[in-house]
């Protein structure tokens, strides 16, 4: 130091060494002051302002410049005053790079560097070199005093730069540390929100609270309070939830056939300015995230923008992409978990349904001296309403009677528990059966609405006499096999339980002989089909019981052609509706 | 399961929620509720105290979100005060200064109110 304050006296200061010592004094002590304002701060703007504005201050300049280098050559400008802000970031080239403190006035070539020197007034180049990997530099215009500067002046403001790049180098390095720690820390909250959900959508199994929690969850940690979840159900598109004040229920349901025409996609999809999808961009949607199940897409989330305007980053998507999947595995397992709860909960009513109409049913055979009665019913697995009972109306009077109760499972049974109760309580009242009927036909009318009616056949029968009289309110025609008189069908009645009030019902007579046959049934057995969806028909139950009736008594006979049905039909005659078959042989 | 708390008490036009415990995906909808109810009763000046709340999830931040457009539309705002600096962490994290009036006592949170009213 001391040799260069020698060398330097008198010769630009042109005062005493008292003089010079003082301002070197103040250079240094100057120096000091900087060095402690740079190292307190860690805002860099505040150390870039220092860094130009302290010898701006002490040598009266009025424009400074920093710059960055970015890559070998190019530098960027981080830092100026008294220049236009528009040069901020700017790029600008040198070649080559000054490696030492540099006077514009010495230079002349032309090129691209040197002209933005000149263009900008900067005359003094220093260059800003940290310890590691900082490269920068530090620019001046000239002095107001209109002086050039000094050696001394110089040498100030390199140590200055030296003291600035160390300065400069702590600083971003620090940035750049903190700035890792809060990707790191925003990564971290990313994954505890996953984990919530995860944990969450393990003990939650209704659709509804799973997307309130993706809502949340999406809310919370993403800024975006507009968006909506279409799911597929069955190959269609369904909008399932909704949030946000731009996306009304209207304009969404809008969308929803457009929706659907998004095929397969993998990975989240921008809805920029240029797309196939401008409604949706209207409607301020930003991005597209698949829901994929077992690498099908299953569903979309379709987000709008964040709150903050910022743009959705790379962490965003992979953050969507994984919570879309984790929420379309939770809500499928959702549907699998009520599926089953469902189909159970069917099956319960199912066997509810057959205990109802199995009570309903005589639970034995009435022993009615000189006849040979059997009654059959197998139910189908839906549970259809077949019905038949035997009721004994005196000592030489029975009621017979087939019915079939539209629909099937509970409802049915239900209406058949009607009809069983209505039967029983007028049995005892004497009426003919078409008086019966008339009564059973406003019970039900009155009870059912107009797509519930039963098929009704009731029957007493003089069991001394044979005789019988009848009512067939659209029932299948039972039949009376006789080896002398051929086959009557007893059709004669009306119209079928149910419709409308106040029907009035014919009845039908006749004469059951010793050795012939009546048979009853429901169109379970009428309608059994075969392979080739042909019906086993009328003509079917004619031909069987033609021929057998003579040879087996009445449950063989029922027996027999529950097997003959079985035959043809290749399997379980009764997968489609009850089969029931009613026969009465008459011994005497 | 830690628990989750919400009193709320009101100060002329203004309604302070006080929050403590655990506000996570687990107890979100009981914090929810409690604004919903001040939204339904068009109680729309909010601040919420944060000084007894031990942990907050982003799905808790997620409330926030939903609420705040309807508030605003509504010439309200919600206000957040006296949180710890655990707490402050996340909605740092998140970006939620930017968009949210986040204070360290509540006599602040109020002059907010004030000065803007």
């Amino acid at each position: 130091m001391s040799a260069y304050s020698d060398n330097n006296k008198n010769r630009r200061y042109g005062s005493g060494n008292q003089t010079d010592f003082e301002k070197r004094g103040l250079e240094l002590s100057a120096l000091f002051e900087i060095s402690k304002t740079l190292n307190s701060s860690h805002k860099l703007n505040f150390v870039l302002d220092n860094i130009l504005l302290v010898p701006m201050g002490r040598m009266l300049i009025s424009r400074g410049v920093i710059l960055f280098r970015n890559t070998e050559n190019t530098y960027q400008i981080r830092h100026l005053k008294g220049l236009s802000k528009e040069l901020l970031n700017q790029h600008i080239t040198f070649q080559p790079v000054p490696d030492r403190p540099l006077l514009a006035n010495s230079l002349n070539d032309g090129s691209a560097w040197q002209f933005f020197l000149k263009e900008t007034k900067i005359e003094l180049l220093i260059p800003l070199k940290g310890s590691m990997h900082f490269n920068g530099l530090l620019g001046f215009g000239k002095k107001l005093t209109g002086k050039p500067f000094s050696d001394e002046e110089i040498q100030f403001l390199s140590s200055l730069g030296n003291i600035a790049a160390q300065s400069i180098e702590n600083i971003t390095m620090l940035e750049k540390l903190n700035s890792a720690n809060r990707a790191l820390d925003q990564k971290v909250q990313e994954l505890n929100t996953l984990f919530e959900i995860g944990r969450e959508l393990n003990q939650i199994f209704d659709r509804p609270s799973i997307l309130k929690q993706l809502s949340y969850s999406l809310m919370g940690q993403l800024l975006v309070n507009q968006f909506f979840v279409a799911l597929k159900q069955n190959g269609k598109l369904r909008i399932e939830y909704r949030k946000g004040s731009k996306l009304n229920a209207d304009k969404v349901k809008d969308c929803e056939h457009l929706c659907a025409s998004i095929k397969e996609i993998e990975r989240p999809l921008f809805i920029g300015n240029e797309n196939k999808y401008p409604k949706l961009q209207a409607l301020g949607i930003r991005l597209i995230v698949p829901m994929i199940y077992k690498n099908q897409t299953s569903g979309f989330i379709f987000l709008g923008e964040k709150l903050d305007h910022s743009p959705f980053s790379k962490t965003n998507l992979s953050f969507l992409s994984t919570l879309a999947n984790m929420v379309i595995i939770s809500l499928e397992n959702s549907r699998l978990i009520q599926e089953i709860i469902e189909k159970k909960r069917l099956e319960e009513e199912l066997n509810l349904a057959k205990t109802i109409q199995r009570q309903l049913l005589p639970a034995k055979m009435p022993a009615i001296p000189g006849y040979d009665i059997h009654g059959l019913n197998i139910p189908s697995r839906q549970v259809g309403g077949d019905y038949y009972d035997i009721i004994s109306l005196s000592e030489d009077e029975y009621l017979f009677t087939i019915a079939d109760v539209s629909g099937k499972g509970m409802p049915a049974a239900l209406l058949m528990s009607n009809l069983q109760a209505g039967l029983h309580s007028l049995a005892g009242e004497h009426y003919k059966p078409e008086q019966t009927t008339a009564r059973l036909n406003n019970l039900i009318h009155r009870n059912t609405t107009i797509e519930k009616y039963i098929t009704f056949f009731v029957l007493i029968l003089n069991t001394r006499s044979g005789a019988f009289t009848y009512v067939n309110a659209g029932h299948n025609p039972p039949y009376l096999f006789s080896e002398t008189d051929g086959v009557t069908a007893l059709e004669d009645g009306g119209i079928i339980l149910g419709m409308m009030p106040d029907v009035v019902y014919q009845s039908g007579s006749g004469l059951i002989k010793s050795g012939e046959c009546l048979v009853m049934f429901t169109d379970g057995v009428t309608e059994a089909a075969n392979a080739n969806e042909e019906e086993f028909a009328e003509g079917g139950v004619i031909d069987f019981f033609k021929s057998r009736f003579p040879l087996h008594s009445s449950e063989q006979l029922n027996t027999l052609l529950l097997e003959e049905l079985h035959r043809f039909s290749n399997g379980d005659p009764a997968r489609a509706d009850d089969i029931t078959i009613l026969t009465i042989k008459a011994l005497r | 399961m830690s628990g989750f708390t919400v009193e709320r008490s009101d100060k002329d036009d203004i309604s302070v929620l006080y929050i403590s415990g655990f506000l996570d995906l687990h107890t979100v909808p009981k914090f929810e509720e409690a604004v919903q109810n001040l939204v339904n009763e068009t109680h729309f000046k909010i601040i919420v105290n944060f000084q007894k709340l031990d942990y907050i999830s982003s799905a808790g931040l997620g409330v926030f979100m939903g609420f705040i457009e309807e508030i605003r539309e509504q010439e309200g705002d919600i206000v957040l005060c006296c949180m710890s600096d655990r707490v402050y962490k996340v909605f740092d994290l998140l970006g939620f200064p930017a968009l949210f009036k986040i204070v360290s006592n509540e006599e602040e949170a109020m002059q907010k109110f004030n000065s803007a009213g």
